[in-house]
């Protein structure tokens, strides 16, 4: 796909990023997540959004604690993403924070009493809300801020409750409500309905079959002992991926379902309001439930991971139900020696690893997938910047729209030349949100940096490398 | 004016403390209160950080190495001014430890000598006051001036860093009264040898009457060096709990590094 018009329409320039506003999504749009979540649309914006800022600001242990521990030592901008590319103060931790940090403190006595001296705001308006709006959705909640500070102040859940409260007033990016509105209404973010996602799914058997002689067994809405959750995308991008899962899942021996109702791993709600990653999250474990299934297996995508680790899985655990990422199983395959994997099968090309967000700050999967690329690849580097210091994609947090995508390509230069130093050519990111953004920006990358990069998931790897016996 | 001094020195004292324990109980209890987490179980930042051996190890990490500030892409002048601020402080509270007690005690319970004492404060107490004194220095400059790093990876980013941009009254507050505080600790410390040899057992027997609730001010009543950095420092430990010097305590209830993460089990084997 290309981008030429929203590159000339929205041209990036180094300081300023303010241009770079989110659609917002329309009134039906918002009528119908609403619904969904029983949520009403607040009537007057400015005082809605001062009250439920200090509602969620007394409410939520995270937000309140990142509100009132930062001492502006300013660790959060060398060390963002957003910042670091695009150089305007307000597309940064710190540059949001005090845009949120000055209302509530004009709230306090010090406030009142100093005013602006104490970086209070008296009086806001609405354009003060739509700069919110603007800065609060250019931020890729990679939380990476949030490691390098010296207290672990998460300024991306902040970005997280000041979005839910934009998303209470009316303002909502349109890409995100879209994705989410999708997943409600369908089941996944691609809006497939089962007439779709079966014949996909035996096409893909059938490559399978052509390409491994092997007929892998796909239930479909029937009980099982697994769940797998894909993303959607695996069913219409990253086919590779999604063979990776199927054969792997066949070869290990896993008695696995795929359920028409949560094609999708991916949880987009995380990036708009809880209530919706809330509701998205049930969805699995209703599914997961009804199929009458004791595992839940997460498919490659970072954000999600972060939801099924923190949400999900407890969720479901209060159903006797368990939750595993897909490189766990890999992992412990490996491991056990259940499966054979030829890494010369992904030949001589030099791979680099690169952490997804959630996966490295807080998600506690970084050394599976490393133990998975030592068998599936003859060559492959580790980035200096990895694990919890890996690079964002560039296009998290719902920064895949395409109105921000010459934004989001400034973003990704920062793994795209990390990938370079390194000396690869082929850049693996197990994410769903990282191959999407990809898929966008390395074109115009490749075309900048005069270089070829190429880039997968991991499980495309296992698929190569995986090692069939006879039939 | 005896009334005045007595209220300051005698009956202040135990005021600031109240106020300094009872504001961080406040203060902690409101975080903690506060119990949603945006909607998640679990905000941990770390790594297979599964229970709190692991967090307690980040956070001591934290608090003494600050090991997420230094790197060849990062403003180490925040790093060297924090670090430099803090150990200095940390050896000087360790320091002031020695004058709540009067020599006698010191000397019969804890076999320090006055002029071993003397040594020690002056040596070791100067250096941490000097260390104090450059880090916080450091920490004054970048912000008034604002700092920047530099990212190299194939290109460069010049990363600005306007702390400037982003200070306010009670950051300049904390760190000027900091200052002031130190500037005068050194003052009186650097100053003990030759000039004021019993300058010590003054400052400890009013800290020890204070200790044991007899205050006597007479002890200190001519040493207006010491009245002006008592004060100044019964101001900062009673605006402790209220502006960011909480900071330490944050570290005890963060519950992006404070809490374990939650484990994933499989097959026998737990992530």
């Amino acid at each position: 796909m290309s981008y030429g018009k929203v590159f000339k329409e929205r041209p990036f320039s180094y300081g300023d990023v303010s241009n770079f506003v989110h659609y917002t999504a329309d009134e039906t749009l918002l009528n119908s997540l609403n619904e969904k979540v029983g949520i009403e649309k607040a009537e007057g914006k400015v005082e809605h959004f001062k009250k439920r800022l200090m509602e969620e600001y007394n409410n939520n242990w995270n937000v309140k604690m990142a509100i009132d521990v930062c001492v502006h030592c300013g660790a959060c901008l060398e060390a963002c993403p957003t910042y670091i590319t695009s150089g305007d103060i307000l597309n940064s931790p710190l540059g949001r924070a005090e845009m949120i940090r000055a209302v509530i403190k004009g709230t306090k006595p010090s406030g009142k009493i100093f005013g602006k001296v104490a970086g209070a705001v008296k009086k806001i308006d609405e354009s003060y809300i739509k700069k919110v709006y603007t800065y609060y959705w250019l931020c890729l909640i990679c939380r990476r801020c949030a490691y390098v500070c010296p207290f672990g102040v998460d300024q991306t859940d902040v970005t997280r409750t000041v979005r839910s409260i934009l998303y209470e007033i009316g303002m909502a990016s349109r890409f995100t409500s879209l994705t989410i509105d999708a997943h409600w209404k369908s089941g996944n973010n691609m809006n497939l309905n089962p007439k779709a996602i079966v014949p996909i799914l035996d096409f893909v058997k059938n490559e399978i079959k052509e390409e491994k002689g092997v007929d892998v067994k796909v239930k479909v809405d029937e009980k099982a002992n697994a769940l797998l959750l894909p993303s959607s995308a695996d069913l219409y991008m990253n086919l590779e991926t999604l063979k990776g899962y199927l054969l792997f899942l066949n070869v290990y021996g896993v008695d696995f379902t795929i359920s028409t109702e949560v094609t999708e791993t991916a949880n987009f709600g995380l990036f708009l309001h809880p209530k919706h990653m809330q509701g998205l999250a049930q969805k699995y474990v209703s599914a997961a439930e009804k199929l009458g299934v004791k595992l839940v297996i997460a498919g490659e995508c970072g954000h999600a991971w972060r939801v099924h680790k923190n949400y999900t899985m407890p969720e479901l655990k209060k159903k006797g139900i368990k939750l595993v990422h897909i490189h766990h199983l890999v992992y412990r395959a490996i491991k056990e020696g259940k499966i054979k994997l030829d890494p010369s099968k992904n030949g001589e090309t030099v791979y680099t690893y690169q952490d997804p967000c959630q996966y490295a700050r807080g998600g506690d999967l970084t050394e599976e997938p490393r133990f998975i690329m030592n068998h599936v690849t003859k060559r492959w580097v580790d980035p200096e910047h990895r694990k919890e210091y890996t690079w964002c994609c560039g296009g998290q947090g719902g920064n895949l729209a395409d109105e921000v995508v010459p934004l989001a390509t400034q973003y990704a230069k920062l793994w795209y030349e990390e990938a370079l130093k390194s000396g690869a050519s082929w850049v693996i990111r197990p994410c769903s949100i990282c191959k999407a953004q990809l898929s966008h920006v390395v074109p115009y990358l490749n075309r900048m940096y005069k270089n070829e990069i190429e880039y997968s998931g991991l499980m495309d790897l296992v698929y190569r490398a995986l090692v069939v016996s006879d039939g | 004016m005896y009334a005045l001094y007595y209220i300051i020195f005698a009956l202040l004292p135990y005021a600031v403390v109240v106020v300094f324990i009872a504001g961080i109980v406040y203060r902690c209890l409101n975080w903690v209160n506060a119990r949603g987490l945006t909607g998640l179980y679990n905000v941990n930042l770390g790594l297979y950080e599964h229970d709190f051996f692991s967090t307690s190890a980040d956070v001591l990490k934290r608090v003494f190495l600050f090991y997420t500030l230094p790197g060849k892409d990062k403003d180490n002048a925040l790093f060297a001014g924090s670090f430099m601020f803090h150990w200095g402080i940390w050896i000087v509270l360790f320091g002031h430890l020695g004058i709540i007690l009067p020599e006698n005690i010191l000397s019969k319970y804890f076999g320090i000598t006055p002029a071993v004492h003397h040594t020690l404060a002056i040596y070791l107490g100067g250096a941490g006051g000097l260390m104090a004194l450059a880090g916080l220095l450091i920490l004054i400059y970048r912000r008034f001036a604002g700092s920047s790093a530099e990212l190299r990876i194939v290109n460069s980013y010049n990363i600005k860093i306007p702390v400037n941009r982003f200070s306010y009254i009670d950051d300049f507050f904390a760190d000027f009264l900091l200052l002031a505080i130190i500037m005068l600790g050194l003052l009186q410390t650097l100053g003990i040898s030759p000039f004021y040899p019993s300058y010590i057992q003054s400052v400890s027997l009013w800290m020890y009457s204070l200790l044991t609730f007899h205050p006597q001010i007479s002890y200190i009543i001519s040493e207006p060096i010491l009245q002006a950095h008592a004060l100044l420092a019964m101001i900062l430990v009673a605006y402790f709990p209220w502006g960011k010097l909480i900071h330490p305590f944050s570290y005890l209830l963060m519950p992006t590094i404070s809490r374990p993460s939650l484990k994933v089990e499989y097959g026998g084997e737990k992530r």
